[in-house]
């Protein structure tokens, strides 16, 4: 016998998931019985039914917004359940793409808040989950494609594309700056060291060019002088003049090299220059030796930042705060004695004025933490370095392919007929003379 | 007031109530659900299957006719 269609829904609501608290609702009813009363449709008497509550509370409607629950995709005149699995589906991905995007780009959004000190995470989590809901929102909206006008749906859908693959962009460099933090501030160390430290052939430039000048000088007038002949009378008037020019020199307290090549050196005549640069670069070249090794011992047993620390405090500090040397300083006083007279600068001390000195190394400036963190991520996606790829690619990569598979998923879903249904005003219509029908239904039993 | 009257729950009724009052206690609680099943299918969009394939198959013919 078939049943009656208010006896098929009266059987849905009892079996159905999503009736569950109108079941509860029904059983808690509180009624008057009578079994005295003379008439026996009377002995059970509704007396006062619950009210249901179905007020989300505010815990809910953030997790709504975090994990968009399915039937959000849809209108409300239209559903059944393959069509709601397949919005479950659909908004599970763009949930995950989200939230995955969320907890990529949160170092990212907290560098560029740390400016607001201890509002800094809160504030970086609020834009992160502000971003969240927009891209949610775009996607949801997205979904209201009427038939025949597309054009709003499809510039939702790309916003929501957009928004996605921006999140995305920045997902490899939120993950570089988790777990590549240190590496990432030894490369920027190391690209301002190979920029600035001279190498040691190029120290002596000044004596080197000196030395040419005064060589040649002094190698034509020796010239001159070898065509004269001393024991001609005439002639060797002028042969001790050259040789007086040749090696003039002044009486000096200090006999040092440098000092009479420094201040002294119009004083001099080429060919005692030659003298006293080779006297300096043979008594300076053991000094050198000692410095340059000292050098390229510390450049090999200290990381990039250390090196940058000792040698080129300026650079360090306009890069970084922090003591990177925290703790080991004692290791580096046998340096000291070879730097000390050197023109090489040598820095182990940490003055409490201009840097944090009980403070692990961190980013002066949050902002160029983030250039230099994606400088490095993309500069090793273009110069095709993929033996050195790293979590952070993986994450890119699943970012990527979230992003698309919920636009491609969002798209499909939206020109369902079935979606459509949901949110047609007609079938709305047709559900509602369905329920009059029912009523009249139940009037005639 | 009866003495045999008494405030009580449809849910206690439907496992306690004498035998012969179980029609009546199903007919409360079709009372109660009733109108309250009708508000959620227009609040939700969630409907018995047989009304949705009653509603789609409508709207794609109506679809079809339009023809787009």
């Amino acid at each position: 016998m078939a049943l009656s269609e208010k006896k098929k829904f009266l059987n849905w609501i009892k079996t159905h998931p999503s009736c569950e608290h109108i079941r509860k609702q029904a059983g808690n009813t509180e009624v008057i019985y009578d079994v005295e009363h003379s008439d026996p449709n009377q002995r059970i008497k509704i007396f006062d039914i619950p009210i249901s509550q179905k007020k989300k509370s505010i815990f809910t409607k953030i997790k709504d917004n975090i994990w968009v629950p399915g039937y959000k995709l849809r209108g409300n005149s239209y559903s059944d359940t393959n069509f709601d699995q397949q919005l479950n589906q659909t908004s599970s991905i763009m949930s995950i793409s989200g939230v995955f995007d969320m907890i990529c780009t949160a170092p990212v959004l907290y560098y560029f808040t740390q400016a607001a000190g201890l509002l800094a995470l809160p504030l970086s989590l609020g834009y992160g989950y502000m971003l969240l809901i927009m891209s949610n929102k775009a996607g949801e909206f997205s979904m209201n494609r009427p038939k025949g006008n597309n054009t709003t749906a499809n510039f939702l859908l790309l916003i929501f594309f957009l928004l996605s693959m921006v999140k995305t962009l920045m997902s490899g460099v939120g993950i570089d700056l988790v777990s590549r933090a240190g590496e990432i501030k030894n490369s920027t160390a190391e690209e301002l060291l190979i920029k600035q430290i001279p190498t040691n052939e190029d120290t002596n430039v000044l004596y080197t060019n000196l030395l040419a000048n005064s060589k040649n000088e002094c190698d034509r007038l020796i010239k001159e002088q070898s065509k004269l002949d001393p024991t001609k009378r005439a002639q060797r008037k002028l042969y001790n003049q050259l040789q007086e020019n040749m090696y003039k020199s002044i009486k000096s307290p200090k006999s040092d090299p440098r000092y009479l090549l420094d201040n002294n050196l119009s004083d001099l005549g080429p060919c005692t220059r030659v003298d006293l640069i080779e006297k300096f670069n043979g008594n300076s070249s053991f000094n050198r030796n000692k410095i340059a090794s000292a050098q390229n011992n510390l450049r090999e047993s200290l990381s990039p930042v250390s090196f940058l620390y000792v040698f080129q405090r300026n650079q360090f500090n306009n890069l970084f705060t922090g003591n990177p040397l925290k703790g080991s300083e004692s290791n580096f006083e046998s340096y000291k004695k070879v730097f000390k007279d050197s023109a090489t600068e040598f820095n182990i001390d940490c003055l409490n004025t201009k840097i944090r000195c009980d403070e692990n190394v961190a980013w002066s400036n949050p902002a160029m933490a983030i250039n230099e963190a994606a400088k490095q991520f993309y500069g090793r996606i273009f110069n095709k370095e993929w033996e050195n790829l790293g979590l952070s690619y993986v994450g890119f990569l699943i970012s990527i392919l979230l992003s698309a598979t919920a636009t491609i998923l969002l798209y499909t879903s939206s020109i369902d007929i079935k979606n459509r249904a949901s949110r047609s005003s007609l079938v709305e219509d047709w559900r509602d003379d369905y329920f009059l029908e029912l009523d009249e239904e139940e009037q005639t039993n | 007031m009866n003495n045999e009257t008494q405030h009580t729950t449809l849910k206690f009724l439907s496992r306690h109530a004498d035998p012969e009052h179980f029609s009546i206690v199903k007919k409360c609680r079709e009372e109660v659900m009733y109108p309250r099943g009708k508000n959620l299918v227009r609040q939700t969009g969630y409907m018995p299957p047989h009304l949705s394939r009653k509603l789609l198959k409508r709207y794609t013919i109506l679809e079809g006719n339009q023809g787009n």
